[in-house]
């Protein structure tokens, strides 16, 4: 017995299955359907993303606790000398 | 040539190979040609792409296999029980198709991972380094699978008696 062509049978196998012509126009519809569905799901994950950050600044602020007291920014300065003198030293 | 017909000339010289290698991967003609077309329209959307490949029908098998993949994968293409077969071969027809149908349930008792290199390379007559990179593996990972395959294949009872008739 000899090794088989496998080639040659699968050929065999395969012609016996009837193909009906490419539907050309179902494919070219097919594809499109296919673009338009994965623009609108590209529009809306970018949607979700931008409604996600926004909603995410609004939790954060929202959060935050009241202002606490802030220290002065500047004090007073020192008391000036009597009349007539002036600081000498250091 | 345009790329639309680029496309077109693409499809009517392939859509056949295209059902039938989808039919040897262990589909029904009719799912076939849903993967067939399935496959094209994935390629239609980045046509630009299969053509600036080095290896054209490569490409397009390897959206194939995996359109099978996800096929398989799904519920609704799984087998339904039904009170009657859908259909009865007369028996003229039965005894055309013996041929076929012996190779067809040989195929099936491969894993698909086998079958996909059965196909591929005698069906698709990709050499071993295109099946590689169609299926992503080693060129060592084809052979040992192919080996396996063909021995399988060559041990199963109904293509013995095939071969042994012929």
């Amino acid at each position: 017995m000899t090794e088989p062509n496998w080639g040659d049978l699968l050929e065999r196998a395969a012609d016996r299955t009837a193909v009906r012509p490419a539907p050309l126009a179902s494919i070219r519809a097919g594809a499109a359907r296919r673009r338009r569905r994965r623009a609108l799901a590209v529009t809306g994950v970018s949607a979700a993303a931008v409604i996600a950050v926004i909603a995410g600044s609004v939790l954060l602020t929202s959060t935050v606790p009241p202002q606490a007291p802030r220290p002065p920014v500047t004090t007073d300065g020192p008391a000036p000398g009597p009349e007539g003198t002036r600081l000498v030293g250091l | 040539v345009s790329e639309d017909d680029d496309f077109s000339q693409y499809v009517a010289a392939r859509w056949s190979r295209l059902v039938r290698s989808a039919v040897l991967l262990g589909c029904s003609p009719a799912e076939a040609e849903d993967i067939a077309q399935a496959t094209l329209e994935r390629c239609l959307l980045k046509w630009s792409k299969v053509q600036a490949a080095d290896d054209r029908d490569g490409y397009v098998h390897r959206i194939l296999l995996n359109t099978f993949t996800s096929s398989r994968r799904r519920r609704w293409t799984g087998e339904r029980p039904k009170a009657q077969l859908p259909g009865r071969l007369h028996e003229n027809a039965a005894a055309r198709v013996d041929d076929a149908d012996a190779i067809a349930r040989a195929l099936q008792n491969l894993t698909v991972d086998q079958r996909g290199v059965v196909v591929l390379r005698y069906y698709a007559h990709l050499n071993e380094q295109q099946t590689a990179a169609v299926l992503g593996v080693a060129p060592g990972t084809v052979k040992s699978r192919l080996s396996r395959a063909l021995k399988t294949l060559g041990e199963d009872p109904s293509l013995i008696e095939l071969r042994g008739i012929r």
